[in-house]
């Protein structure tokens, strides 16, 4: 089972696109996959059309697993299921904080679902917290849409620098660039400079699409009514590139 | 493939029922959204054995197109799908698959037996989706209507599988009590059911060693006719399979069944008038003498491949062409069986020996007709044993083969006789006598097997006195069938000595041998026929 997330400090960068997006493509590859929505904004589990979590007490670990395990979704897709997104997960800092080891909790209660999933995919809030230092902790890869511009590559240096501080380890970090619109200057710019300060960046190219956008009139994944444009072909294509790289 | 799908993947929550006329996925509207699929039809042919050996075994097997599909039976219901294999061409033995997995699990249920279609049926699917306020799926459905036939109209079942979601488990939950409640029956029978009672078949157990409901008083006409007419039932019922030569079990079993018969007349002495029981015995040789070379053919075909493997590689080419040349005389012999099975004459001496044991036709009294059948039959036993325990006795390596193949007949009928009363046998005694029986019968037949089977490749060189590739072949197959005649005889003595020990005679002796207070019956030579 491998565990990925979807993580990015600046809001509006594809990130939630990219965690629906991905784990349908996951699961049109075969692999039995459990996304799971940490934003409080909930906006996965719309695309999904699932009710936001039943509340749940998070004492310690255990309940904290039972409690997830109680809220997985099948979505309408056979081989995806969802934890939808609840409110009480902004108390989730509170929790880990009262933990032992309190850095590597959630690594803990997801290491529970190994026998059922293939690939777990977590959707997490534009923030850093302790929740977001755990999901650091229990990926074995950190998914980063990067928009082609100065606003975002300073992001993705401040996140840079907090694994370098916080002693995380940067390899995990695999941004990519996303909503990329090929005439703009910038973008093209960006795209040729950036990469080489990151090791660790993904070849695949999101492109900008409308199509996405309309996710929300769907409510599904571009590639379950989109499956041959541009954008949805590249969702594929991320999905591949990380397989080839990560094999579940 | 993509029927069923959905009962694999969730078979262990899912929920069948069967539905009544009015009651479909639409009749959930008030509730949810239903969202149908296009519906899917397929036509299904299922295939069994003339013993029902994929039903009994707990298994399905049909053809849709030309795939065949193993899959488990639940009722009559189709289970979970085991294996798969593309056929171009009809496939009738086990061997003809030509996927191992297949191979491997209808080899057993099968055995010799050849497969025939049992039912058809037309298969009309519909996946439907259930979706609640927030259009999202809740359940899912899989309707079937079955139907007879290739373009059956008539619907003989509606059933439908609910398919919960994981977390959506409430919903499913209510949808299968809202059809319960409008009728819907979470038991009833399948589709194979249902299309087997529509074509009027059922299946049942098949044996040749049927209960013929016997007891020790029972008067020993009653009784011998009782197991006449159920083994000739037997008989009858092999003969549409013999016509279709379906497969070799059927001439064997016939076979088998007018031996029985013959036998059961000639075992328990003086039960028929005389005359009669001579002109059924004369019938039962007759129709039995008229099938010998086509079993005698059979054998030999079955036994191509292990006669093969005995002799070396470059051998092999020359007995492939005897085994073509009794190939090809299969093919005459069988049209030559069918035609005397059809003819008008051999329906009626079959009719004739029916209607001879009928309990309408009444008989003259004869000598043993009205005594009881227990003492009498144990008499007979008793007596069967003690000649196979003198005839063993004289046994040694210088025996001539003469004596090995009485040995084997006398064993023959005193088998006969313990299936025949089986049920007046106690159960233990009964069971043991028959377990010793059996590993010498199995001796002297591996014996037999291998004289016999000397003497017609023999016969086979004398007609056809054909190349010296031919002879060699034939040569050296004899030679090792001699070998193994030999090693046979050594086996014989060891069970022999299991069957005649002091033990099991004392067993026969105690259970058999008729107290002195019953009278002995003489039975003259004439009517002993």
């Amino acid at each position: 089972m491998k565990i990925l997330s979807s993580y990015s400090i600046k809001g509006g960068v594809g990130k939630t696109a990219l965690a629906v997006n991905l784990a349908f493509a996951f699961r049109e590859a075969g692999h039995r996959t459990l996304l799971i929505d940490l934003d409080p904004q909930g906006a996965a589990s719309f695309y999904f059309r699932v009710d936001s979590a039943e509340k749940f007490r998070m004492r310690d670990s255990q309940s904290l697993a039972d409690g997830l395990r109680r809220n997985i979704r099948e979505s309408d897709f056979h081989g995806l299921d969802i934890i939808p997104s609840n409110l009480g997960y902004r108390h989730f800092d509170i929790l880990l904080d009262g933990m032992a080891k309190r850095r590597r909790q959630l690594r803990k209660v997801l290491e529970e679902f190994k026998p059922d999933y293939d690939v777990i995919l977590m959707d997490c809030p534009p923030n850093i917290t302790l929740l977001s230092e755990n999901v650091f902790r229990a990926s074995d890869a950190i998914l980063v849409p990067v928009i082609p511009t100065v606003l975002s590559q300073r992001t993705l240096e401040q996140l840079t620098s907090f694994f370098q501080d916080e002693d995380l380890p940067g390899e995990m970090l695999r941004p990519f660039f996303s909503m990329v619109q090929k005439r703009n200057k910038m973008h093209r710019e960006t795209m040729d400079e950036l990469p080489a300060y990151h090791p660790g960046f993904l070849n695949t190219v999101i492109p900008f699409s409308a199509d996405v956008e309309k996710m929300g009139i769907h409510r599904k994944p571009l590639l379950a009514y989109s499956h041959a444009c541009e954008a949805a072909k590249a969702y594929r294509a991320l999905c591949d590139e990380i397989l080839s790289q990560t094999s579940p | 493939m993509g029927f069923n799908v959905e009962v694999r993947m969730k078979k262990e929550e899912s929920v069948r029922l069967v539905l009544p006329g009015n009651l479909g996925p639409e009749s959930l509207q008030e509730e949810w959204s239903v969202e149908s699929h296009q519906q899917e039809t397929k036509v299904l042919t299922f295939w069994d054995t003339f013993e029902w050996g994929l039903w009994f075994g707990g298994y399905i097997l049909y053809s849709c197109g030309e795939v065949y599909y193993l899959c488990s039976r639940e009722g009559g219901w189709l289970g979970t799908v085991l294996c798969e294999e593309k056929a171009e061409g009809s496939r009738r033995f086990w061997s003809d698959f030509e996927t191992e997995p297949m191979r491997a699990k209808l080899k057993g249920m099968l055995g010799l037996r050849g497969l025939m279609p049992v039912a058809e049926g037309t298969f009309r699917l519909r996946q439907c989706d259930l979706r609640n306020e927030m259009g999202k799926i809740v359940c899912r459905m899989e309707c079937t209507t079955v139907s007879a036939g290739k373009r059956g109209k008539e619907e003989l079942l509606r059933s439908c599988l609910v398919m919960p979601l994981h977390g959506y488990e409430t919903e499913a939950a209510r949808v299968v009590d809202y059809l319960a409640l409008h009728g819907a029956k979470t038991f009833g029978d399948g589709p194979l059911e249902v299309l087997l009672r529509h074509a009027n078949r059922e299946p049942v157990e098949y044996t040749l060693r049927p209960a013929f409901g016997l007891k020790t008083e029972t008067p020993a006409r009653d009784a011998i006719s009782r197991i006449v007419r159920a083994i000739l039932e037997i008989a009858n019922r092999n003969v549409p399979g013999i016509l279709d030569d379906l497969d070799t079990e059927f001439l064997h079993d016939y076979r088998i069944c007018l031996r029985k018969i013959r036998s059961v007349l000639s075992l328990v002495k003086g039960v028929f008038p005389a005359e009669g029981t001579r002109r059924m015995r004369k019938i039962l040789g007759d129709l039995a003498r008229q099938t010998n070379r086509l079993r005698d053919l059979d054998v030999y075909l079955l036994a191509r491949d292990e006669y093969l493997e005995l002799l070396p590689p470059g051998l092999r080419p020359a007995l492939e062409e005897m085994f073509e040349d009794f190939s090809s005389e299969r093919e005459k012999e069988v049209r030559r069986v069918v035609s005397k099975l059809r003819a008008p004459a051999n329906r009626r001496l079959l009719r004739e020996i029916g209607e001879y044991f009928s309990e309408k036709t009444p008989h003259e009294p004869s000598p043993t007709s009205d005594l009881p059948v227990g003492p009498l039959v144990f008499r007979c036993i008793y007596k069967r044993y003690r000649k196979i325990r003198s005839i063993s006795a004289g046994i040694n390596a210088e025996t001539p083969d003469e004596v090995v193949h009485q040995l084997r007949i006398e064993c023959k009928k005193l088998r006969y006789l313990l299936e025949f009363f089986n049920e007046l046998i106690p159960l233990e005694e009964g069971a043991a006598m028959q377990k010793l029986l059996r590993r010498l019968q199995g001796r002297l037949g591996e014996f037999n097997d291998a004289s016999v089977q000397q003497k017609s490749l023999l016969d086979y060189w004398e007609q056809k006195k054909s190349g010296s590739g031919v002879a060699l072949g034939l040569g050296g197959l004899i030679s090792i069938l001699y070998q193994r005649q030999k090693q046979t005889r050594g086996f014989i003595g060891q069970a022999l000595d299991g069957f005649c020990s002091g033990p099991t005679a004392s067993t026969f002796k105690h259970t058999f041998k008729r107290p002195s207070s019953v009278p002995a019956i003489k039975v003259k030579r004439s009517e002993q026929q």
